[in-house]
């Protein structure tokens, strides 16, 4: 068969059709377009939204479709591996890890673990403003956050400064990304872990006891303040209540005698010496039934009588 | 053999075309060279016109933000030294950094990077041995505590490293056309042996503040104890000056009441009295021994009513009492 002109003319055609169809592109949900018309970005065509879009094919037009909705996740310090690792007991783990010490600014040696979450901002920037964006981030957070660590007593550090030390870190690192124009918005950096090294946690973990040792001692001085203190003043409640049932009861027992005694006065002065009489018979009559009573006769001119009482000791 | 002819000369023609157009990307600088020779640097990016090889060739530069880290892969870490104002002896330090640079954006600075440095590697490479030099001499001429310390007044972290930034700008700006956006240290430790001293000290400064807590909590409970015993007595002393006034004063209340009623006849009170007092001493356990001539027994003695009973006087008479 010879090849005649029509036929390279219809491949031509063919070959035409492919390569203005290989401009068709596609923009995925969680991604944005950037198009390069000659190597650079045309108006309007920065950030192209999800979908089917077209451009010129190869070598014209250049897509690039960074994913922008992507949360990026990086960890700084000592990975979750590695932290896993040694709180099961591995010790070549625990040697290999000085690179993941930190400094704080009493010079004590801390393991952490801050978890950075990016997005890309601006894709643009992103694409063309840095070499290697990702690790850019990564490096910017742990030079910040050492930065601010020693800076930073290790008591702070473990307990109070923490929410502080994670905010003031991502607003450096988010300050000096933005210096550096990589395109990146960091959305939350947490951190994940903060605590002494393993050969010395113990040391640190008894302070904390020692901490709840003094105040539960405080505790229960305090408990047993209280108790004294209701006690005494239960006790000199009671007393009060006693004195002034005395004080009533003396009163009201002198005026119950002082008024017996007038109505006795008024009844005797009717006739004194019958009174009298009656009174004294009438309290003989009481008392001597219980007494043991031996009655000495003793007339005008008897010899006096000598008695001797003697008295036998109880068994 | 005609149409073979043809299509030979389209591509060759298709080639020579394509190779006297050239793009320069957004991540770009590039220099038009002539056998070698730069004739025009470009700075924006887009489509431009050459001569076709081999007759003019293009040289292109990364003009991004360029991340050097020290040290880099398979590297080890670098000792560094810095002064040390309290005993004299410098303190050694681990330190990884990175660097922030890129070529400068003019024509000019494109041109001395070309003519300096050739490629982006060998760059890298230069300049990494200039923030080693200038990291070595700041750290060298500052105490440690300008880095590490909780003396916001001592330390200068920044000021350092802007001096380190500053340095190294002024040895290789002018120089190779490289501009330094940041130096910054992303990792700070001790040399092994060092480390092992800091976490003796750490456990021991640990001991201490534990000991202070328990020592702490006894001498405030012994506080709190003391002073609540105190109040005790204090609450105690004061009732017992309460109730005494009480009773005193009924005491006082009491006796003038009886002062006032007994006043109106002391004679019959006394009568009365010894009466009462007689009830209320006089029990089983009491012996009396009474005179037939007594009041209470007058009427016991009348001859009348009663046969005298003759006493022998030799008899003496034995009187036993018991206990009960």
């Amino acid at each position: 068969m010879r090849i005649k002109l029509w036929h390279i003319g219809a491949g031509g055609l063919v070959a035409l059709a492919v390569w203005l169809a290989s401009g068709i592109y596609f923009v995925a949900p969680d991604e944005r377009g950037v198009v390069r018309w000659f190597g650079r970005v045309p108006d309007g065509l920065h950030s192209v939204s999800p979908g089917l879009h077209y451009a010129l094919p190869w070598p014209v037009t250049r897509v690039d479709t960074p994913r922008t909705s992507e949360v990026r996740r990086v960890t700084i310090g000592m990975t979750l591996e590695q932290r896993d690792a040694i709180s099961s007991g591995d010790i070549t783990a625990l040697t290999a890890s000085p690179a993941s010490d930190m400094l704080t600014g009493d010079v004590n040696i801390l393991k952490v673990t801050v978890i950075g979450q990016y997005q890309v901002a601006d894709p643009v920037a992103y694409l063309f403003g840095a070499e290697r964006p990702d690790q850019l981030v990564r490096d910017t957070l742990s030079a910040v956050l050492i930065e601010k660590l020693a800076g930073m007593p290790v008591d702070a550090a473990l307990t109070t400064g923490k929410a502080a030390l994670q905010l003031e870190v991502e607003q450096t690192a988010q300050a000096a990304l933005d210096r550096y124009g990589c395109g990146v918005q960091l959305v939350s950096t947490t951190l994940e872990a903060i605590e002494p090294p393993r050969a010395i946690i113990k040391a640190f973990q008894d302070v904390v006891s020692a901490k709840k040792d003094g105040e539960r001692v405080i505790d229960a001085a305090t408990a047993e303040a209280s108790r004294i203190a209701a006690r005494a003043r239960g006790k000199a409640a009671q007393a009060l209540a006693e004195a002034e049932g005395y004080a009533q009861q003396r009163v009201a027992a002198a005026r119950g005698e002082a008024a017996r005694f007038e109505s006795l006065l008024a009844a005797y002065r009717e006739s004194p010496a019958v009174f009298r009489q009656r009174l004294y018979l009438q309290t003989m009559e009481v008392i001597l039934p219980r007494i043991k009573m031996y009655v000495i006769d003793e007339q005008a001119g008897d010899p006096p009588t000598r008695v001797r009482i003697m008295e036998t000791q109880p068994e | 053999m005609r149409t073979v002819v043809i299509i030979v000369l389209i591509l060759v023609l298709a080639t020579f075309g394509l190779s006297s157009l050239f793009i320069v990307d957004q991540t770009q600088f590039a220099v038009q060279m002539r056998f070698g020779r730069p004739v025009r640097t470009l700075i924006e990016p887009g489509l431009y016109a050459k001569w076709p090889w081999p007759i003019e060739t293009v040289e292109r530069f990364d003009n991004r933000l360029m991340l050097l880290e020290q040290p880099g892969e398979g590297q080890s870490e670098k000792e560094y030294l810095t002064e040390d104002a309290g005993s004299g002896i410098g303190k050694n330090v681990v330190v990884s950094t990175y660097t922030c640079w890129r070529i400068k954006r003019s024509a000019d600075s494109v041109l001395r990077f070309l003519e300096t440095m050739r490629d982006m590697d060998s760059a890298a490479a230069r300049l990494s041995d200039v923030v080693i030099a200038e990291l070595g001499a700041a750290l060298g001429e500052n105490d440690f505590s300008v880095l590490v310390s909780t003396d916001p007044q001592r330390r200068k972290w920044d000021q350092v490293l802007q001096q380190v930034r500053q340095r190294c700008s002024a040895r290789v700006e002018a120089a190779y056309g490289i501009e330094i956006v940041d130096v910054r240290i992303k990792r700070l430790n001790f040399p092994e042996q060092n480390r092992r001293n800091v976490f003796d000290r750490m456990r021991a400064e640990r001991d201490t503040i534990a000991a202070r807590y328990r020592s702490e909590g006894e001498e405030q409970a012994t506080t709190i104890r003391a002073a609540a015993n105190q109040k005790r007595d204090e609450i105690l002393a004061k009732t017992y000056e309460q109730t005494q006034k009480i009773r005193g004063q009924a005491d006082a209340e009491a006796a003038r009441i009886y002062a006032q009623a007994y006043g109106a006849d002391p004679e019959f009170y006394a009568f009365t009295r010894t009466l009462e007092a007689y009830e209320k001493t006089l029990s089983e356990r009491t012996v009396a021994i009474l005179s037939g001539a007594s009041e209470f027994l007058s009427l016991f003695n009348q001859p009348t009513q009663a046969p005298r009973i003759p006493i022998d006087p030799n008899l003496p008479i034995l009187l036993e009492t018991h206990a009960n």
